[in-house]
């Protein structure tokens, strides 16, 4: 919403600075900048023409040598009052002319002869409402030197944000109102025109709730123009399009006082006008020369043929004015908002009434709009008024509960006078009594108590908001599984990354059917909700290798989706180097971060799907479910991502892992006094006999004196093994409490290990 | 000739060398001994006189002995050190050490700083209903940002949260008050990624339920909790503004080099939702307030572009991200 500083003034007289003005406004819930209108104006400014001839290859052009801030100047001009002596208004090449569009102003050669820039018309600086339209260049009166800046009047423009809520700011008569309300100013009364006992219109017809009030007022045999006015040059300082004169005069009134109201040009109506909702698949042409095919339930005003408007929107090709349009009926009507909004998002038409419409308009200047536009097209293109017709529902008032405690209760602050509430109140249009509230009818937003609380502490700018200690009972600080999660990954010397939720259904690796479609993503590169992160981390490690960088090691903790199914996952990959190290190194990254959440795990075996190598992978489970997985990323994804790396991954379910009995209770544990023993033994196995669960039947249902199995050698040698199988070495601690072991004690012990082994199916290699 | 075995002594270059050397001066037919045994055929005042000679020479040969052997090993040890030399200025071709996201280290600060002030964590699903993103807090029907230039949908009923407002919604409908909450949380808005726009991004919205809540509170929440993560005081102002949830509503802007910058909106929460969690809103009031967690860390450390967070340059987490030691939760 624009509005120049001018116009304001016609509405209120200010008490102080316009850049407070716009400060108050800001602070109370309009954001207002100040530009200066003028600021394109310092690029130009007055010259003094030395010397003038005849152009020698063209006998309209003129060669002018032009003094402009102690430089000359060749310039070539065409104008008819250009003479030597003369002062104007010099465009040096490399500006552009207003309004900031069109490409700047070059150097160019005029028939033979080069020119610096040009000096310009009013109209060519679209200044004519302030200098008139010259009819050659502008004779400037002022000393050469001088910024064109200077010499226009000064003017700010104020450019408001209005929120959602207030639809009453939508017009220069509501800033003004809000201005008064802060108390910087005094509005300037105005004076609405009552409707009591008027007639109907015959030759309108209200087939719809929808539309509550609907005044016209005609005026016959009008003289339609294009001439520069007071209007037009107020329509085009806040940056809208001027028409013709009657247009120009509903857009003025709306931009005035947020009354929106059309014109139709009578002539071309076909027969009366009929108020009702359309029907699915009628045609409308609109007034920007779009054809939209309307469905049902959209307020339209037509006649007996044709729509001629879309009720609060846009108005029809048919019937609207042009430059000979002799009899007109201006339309001044309300309707309901929600029908409006609902006619505005189907047709997605934007237009200055609707964005009114659509946020609530004052029921009370309904006959009002329609009486000032007759009264001014009267003035501006003559004609013979034939008075306002129409109807009106009554308007009815809100009436809000308030009590003056409500400030304090909300504020806090006991020391809002019951003076200062009662006046701040008063001065936003509501009418108090006892403690009942009137709302003004330009206000829908204020329906409850709190409305008004709000009312009276934003017009104090909110400064009597104190702030007061706010301290409670602290709850002890829960334990976060992702953040335990994060601190290991960090220390373990991952980095962490941030990637989108959303990725390429390209690069979807999960079944079709689990896929998660966002029905308007902003490209395909984002249409699917990720059901892994991997895609996304090896995405990072191809920026890396195309930028040709490092790449580390990274992890993400974030949501993946699955069949609308939300799961917090830890993902990682590390890029190979040694892919025998490597897939370890991920393995223990997985037990260092459920080890340090307090899981309970085993190591299991899962199948690869396409992610992991078939053959290289493995995965942990809890109470028999899969929480992670980890592995060597399938060689085959390479075609999928295109890049030329190969990575190890895990995946961990945190979700899961949560749902899993997790604890950080410590095991009892007393410090023996006796060194232990460590012996080691070497066993034959199947060569895909997995190392891991022999261990494990080795440990479990052990006695209490073995502490500690672990592998610390495994080889494949036909010579010493044997064919088909490898060696695994593993070393025994056992502890002995009380008393220490007798070889007998010892020789127990492994025997009963190397029994369980031979169950296993492996054979003891060598001896003990 | 005492002389000459001292020199031989001092000279010596070896242990084993020190060892004949020991033996030729203390051994059974050494210097010493020979001594004592020309000593025992003089007379008792020669005997005390050159008895005492001989003695102050024992001592000076055995410290000239024990001297020398520590010397030896000493030179021994200094030859091994030094063969053994390693050039440590070599430059550490990685530390190997992690980094924490800004994004996640920022909330990791924010969440301790309302832990302190008695809030606990709350978060929901990403994946919400329209209802819990919007219709429950008010947005009405036909709301703009209820568009699909604004939200994205999964489906009519099933969208993507555009706040992390439904966790606050959730947290109404499962507790009772006393409410001190705080959601951090991903949330998304269809803009393209850039210098201030992501399509996805990071929030936390606060929310405290009680008996005689006011907006006094919530500044000084705002206050104190600005005042912590800056690290200084930090002058704030409030503005008034409009959100369908709450009433009244304002937006809170922060004085930073000279300018004031929005940095979070807040309000009282509307009487409205109050009730309609079975609240008596004549009892309870409470105050909510939300901020984007990208922008309180580009303000902190002075980032002026949002795209590097969600690029993932090891080279930006390196310098932006932090060490174990240094962060976390």
């Amino acid at each position: 919403m624009k509005i120049t500083k001018s116009w304001l003034l016609d509405h209120v007289t200010l008490s102080c600075g316009i850049d407070e003005a716009a400060e108050a406004l800001s602070l109370s819930g309009t954001e207002t900048t100040v530009h200066d209108s003028r600021e394109w104006a310092k690029k130009f400014g007055v010259c003094f023409v030395k010397e003038c001839k005849k152009h020698p290859n063209a006998d309209s052009l003129s060669v002018c040598k032009v003094m402009y801030r102690g430089n000359e100047h060749n310039i070539v001009c065409g104008a008819d009052n250009v003479r030597a002596g003369m002062k104007s208004i010099l465009s040096l090449a490399g500006i552009s002319i207003f309004p900031g569009e069109k490409a700047p102003l070059s150097k160019s050669v005029i028939r033979g002869i080069e020119s610096e820039g040009m000096m310009c018309t009013s109209g060519e600086l679209c200044i004519t409402d302030v200098l008139g339209d010259t009819d050659g260049i502008i004779e400037a009166t002022h000393e050469e030197g001088t910024l064109l800046f200077d010499i226009l009047p000064e003017d700010p423009l104020l450019e408001c944000e209005i929120t959602p809520n207030r639809g009453d700011l939508f017009s220069v008569r509501g800033i003004a109102r809000e201005i008064a309300a802060l108390g910087l100013g005094a509005l300037r009364p105005l004076e609405i025109y009552k409707c009591e006992s008027i007639r109907k219109n015959d030759r309108v017809i209200n087939n719809t709730d929808a539309c509550t009030a609907f005044y016209t007022s005609c005026i016959s045999d009008v003289t339609n123009h294009t001439d520069e006015t007071v209007v037009t040059r107020r329509l085009r300082s806040v940056g809208l399009k001027t028409i013709s004169a009657l247009v120009d005069i509903t857009n003025y009134i709306c931009h005035d006082i947020g009354r929106p109201l059309h014109v139709f040009d009578m002539d071309a109506i076909d027969g009366n006008l009929t108020v009702r909702l359309s029907k699915q698949g009628e045609i409308f042409h609109g007034l920007d020369d779009n054809e939209y095919k309307l469905p049902d339930g959209i307020v339209v005003i037509s006649d007996k043929k044709d729509i001629v408007s879309i009720a609060g929107v846009l108005g029809g090709k048919k019937g609207s004015c042009g430059i000979d349009t002799k009899n007109i009926m201006f339309e001044s009507a309300m309707f309901d908002h929600k029908k409006i909004a609902f006619a505005g998002r189907e047709t997605h038409i934007l237009s200055e009434a609707r964005t009114r419409f659509e946020r609530g308009i004052d029921p009370a200047l309904v006959a009002h709009g329609a009486h000032v536009a007759s009264k001014m097209a009267n003035e501006m293109c003559a004609g013979n008024v034939s008075g306002i017709t129409g109807f009106a529902a009554p308007i009815e008032t809100t009436h809000i509960p308030f009590s003056f405690d409500s400030v304090s209760r909300i504020s806090g602050n006991k020391n809002v006078s019951r003076e200062t509430i009662n006046a701040r109140v008063t001065a936003t249009g509501c009418s108090v009594s006892g403690d009942i509230v009137a709302a003004p009818s330009w206000r829908h937003d204020l329906s409850i108590e709190e409305d008004i609380v709000e009312e009276v502490l934003r017009l104090g700018c909110y400064k009597e908001i104190k702030p007061q200690p706010f301290l409670q009972p602290i709850e002890p600080r829960p334990s976060y599984i992702s953040w335990q999660a994060r601190r290991a990954m960090v220390s373990m010397g991952f980095f962490e990354s941030v990637t989108f939720s959303f990725m390429s259904e390209k690069k979807y690796l999960g079944a079709p059917a689990d896929m998660t479609k966002i029905r308007n993503p902003l490209s395909q590169d984002l249409s699917v909700l990720r059901e892994s992160i991997i895609p996304n981390l090896i995405d990072i490690a191809s920026y890396h290798k195309r930028k040709n960088l490092r790449f580390t090691k990274t992890f993400e903790i974030g949501p993946v989706f699955l069949c609308a199914e939300q799961s917090n996952i830890l993902s990682a990959i590390i890029p190979i180097t040694d892919v025998s190290k490597n897939v370890f190194e991920i393995k223990s990254c997985i037990e260092n971060v459920l080890c340090g959440i307090g899981a309970t795990y085993v190591f299991c075996n899962i199948d690869g799907g396409k992610i992991y190598h078939p053959g290289i992978c493995g995965g942990f489970s809890a109470n028999g479910e899969v929480v992670a997985k980890f592995g060597k990323l399938n060689p085959r994804l390479r075609q999928i991502f295109d890049i030329d790396m190969e990575f190890v991954a895990l995946e961990i379910n945190l979700s899961r892992i949560a749902l899993h009995n997790v604890k950080n209770e410590k095991k009892h544990y007393e410090l023996p006094s006796l060194n232990p023993v460590h012996k080691d033994l070497s066993f034959l196995l199947p060569k895909k006999s997995p190392v891991g669960e022999f261990i494990n039947v080795l440990k479990n249902g052990n006695a209490r004196e073995l502490t500690d199995i672990r592998v610390f050698e495994i080889f494949e040698n036909e010579e010493a093994c044997g064919h088909g199988n490898k060696s695994a070495s593993i070393r025994c601690e056992f502890q002995s409490y009380g008393k220490t072991f007798s070889d007998e004690d010892l020789h127990a012990l492994m025997d009963s290990i190397v029994k369980k082994a031979s169950a296993y199916g492996a054979s003891l290699r060598g001896k003990w | 000739m005492h002389l000459e075995i001292i020199t031989k002594v001092k000279n010596a270059k070896s242990k084993e060398d020190l060892d004949l050397l020991r033996s030729e001066i203390f051994g059974k037919k050494g210097l010493v001994a020979s001594l004592m045994q020309e000593l025992s055929a003089m007379s008792i005042e020669e005997k005390k006189e050159k008895g005492s000679a001989i003695n102050a020479l024992k001592d000076e040969l055995k410290d000239a002995l024990n001297d020398r052997a520590e010397f030896i090993e000493n030179e021994q040890w200094n030859k091994k050190l030094e063969s053994e030399w390693v050039d440590t200025s070599i430059p550490c071709d990685d530390l190997g050490q992690g980094r924490f996201h800004p994004i996640m280290q920022t909330m990791a600060d924010l969440i301790e700083i309302f832990s302190n002030m008695g809030f606990s964590v709350r978060t929901g699903p990403e994946m919400e209903s329209t209802f819990l993103n919007f219709t429950a807090l008010r947005v009405p029907e036909h709301h703009p940002a209820r568009s699909e230039q604004d939200t994205f949908y999964i489906s009519d009923d099933t969208l993507l949260r555009t706040q992390t407002s439904p966790v606050q919604i959730r947290t109404l409908q499962n507790e009772k008050p006393p409410i001190r909450i705080i959601s951090p949380g991903r949330v998304y808005r269809p803009d393209y990624l850039d210098q201030t726009h992501s399509p996805m991004f990071h929030q936390m919205e606060i929310l405290a339920i009680d008996t005689g809540i006011h907006m006094g509170h919530l500044r000084w929440v705002l206050e104190e909790f600005l005042r912590v993560f800056f690290g200084k005081k930090i002058e704030i102002r409030f503005r008034s503004s409009f959100f369908p949830f709450t009433e009244p509503s304002a937006e809170v802007d922060v004085m930073f080099n000279g300018k004031w910058l929005e940095v979070l909106g807040c309000g009282m929460v509307h009487p409205e939702i109050i009730s309609s969690f079975g609240i008596d809103p004549a009892k309870y009031t409470g105050f909510a307030a939300g901020f984007g967690i990208e922008r309180l860390a580009m303000l902190c450390y002075e980032i002026n572009d949002l795209r590097p967070f969600f690029i993932n340059d090891q080279r930006w987490l390196a310098n932006y991200g932090f060490l174990a030691n240094r962060g976390g939760l």
